[in-house]
């Protein structure tokens, strides 16, 4: 997927989950957490999260886990880029203006 | 049915249409869908969580697919408005394998070409974007993996 800065839709979901990573933006987050932090369904969730990266906001990486001696799966990785930050906060700055990014 | 037996019931079902959803998904997402669901299915506690995870992943197939073509015909639209411009035309030659479920197998290649590459390149972005939507070949009765050509004509007015 292009890493480019892309304009990305915005919707009541795609802010919920920019908030989600908004709290602490150095975080990296699985989808599962996000999922807790947010409480959309899986199956608006990990569209936004696609979307997102193909946007160039966020950039994800598998969990450095070894499944088999940790007894679960590795998580895909995902945290807010430069450009995604920028953007967020640009977004919700204009929300807090009143007008919609 | 008791309690433990329906759980284990929704677990089997949510990892089946975990499984099932992500490989539904365009290429190259799949491998990595499918991995990612099931590491969030194994965070989930409850069965009928679980169960709505898997769901919920199905769900997300077609908007991940849905979303996918779009962006693909754009990108062919924009290869192909240069060539509406220059009221290019011509017959390109398409090779495409796809499996039983009609999904390309491998990328598509240009057999025979237009003449013009923005030509050839919307052909082939055509060509990728139906990924999901051919018919396979069938052999007794049953779908199966294949290979075959088929031509797109360009006749492009501006």
């Amino acid at each position: 997927m292009g890493k480019e800065d892309r304009e990305v839709r915005m919707s009541l979901q795609t802010l919920k989950v920019l908030e989600a990573f908004l709290e602490n933006p150095t975080d990296q987050l699985s989808g599962a957490e996000v999922h807790q932090r947010c409480k959309l369904a899986s199956g608006t969730l990990y569209p936004i999260l696609l979307r997102l990266e193909a946007a160039g906001w966020f950039v994800s990486r598998w969990e450095s886990i070894n499944p088999s001696s940790a007894g679960r799966p590795r998580r895909r990785l995902y945290r807010l880029t430069q450009t995604g930050l920028k953007r967020a906060s640009e977004v919700f700055a204009s929300f807090n203006r009143g007008v919609l990014a | 049915m008791t309690s433990e037996r329906m759980v284990e019931w929704m677990d089997r079902a949510a990892g089946c249409l975990v499984h099932h959803a992500a490989r539904r998904t365009p290429e190259p997402l799949s491998a990595r869908l499918e991995e990612e669901w099931l590491a969030d299915l194994a965070e989930r506690r409850s069965g009928f969580s679980r169960l709505r995870l898997g769901f919920g992943c199905y769900w997300a197939t077609y908007t991940i697919a849905r979303e996918r073509r779009v962006a693909t015909v754009a990108a062919a639209g924009s290869a192909l408005a240069h060539a509406i411009r220059r009221e290019e035309q011509g017959i390109a030659t398409v090779s495409a394998c796809v499996d039983a479920g009609g999904r390309l197998t491998s990328d598509p290649r240009i057999v025979q070409s237009t003449g013009s590459p923005r030509l050839d390149e919307g052909a082939l972005t055509l060509a990728i974007a139906g990924s999901g939507h051919y018919r396979a070949t069938t052999e007794n009765g049953k779908p199966v993996d294949s290979c075959y050509a088929f031509r797109i004509r360009f006749d492009l007015k501006n």
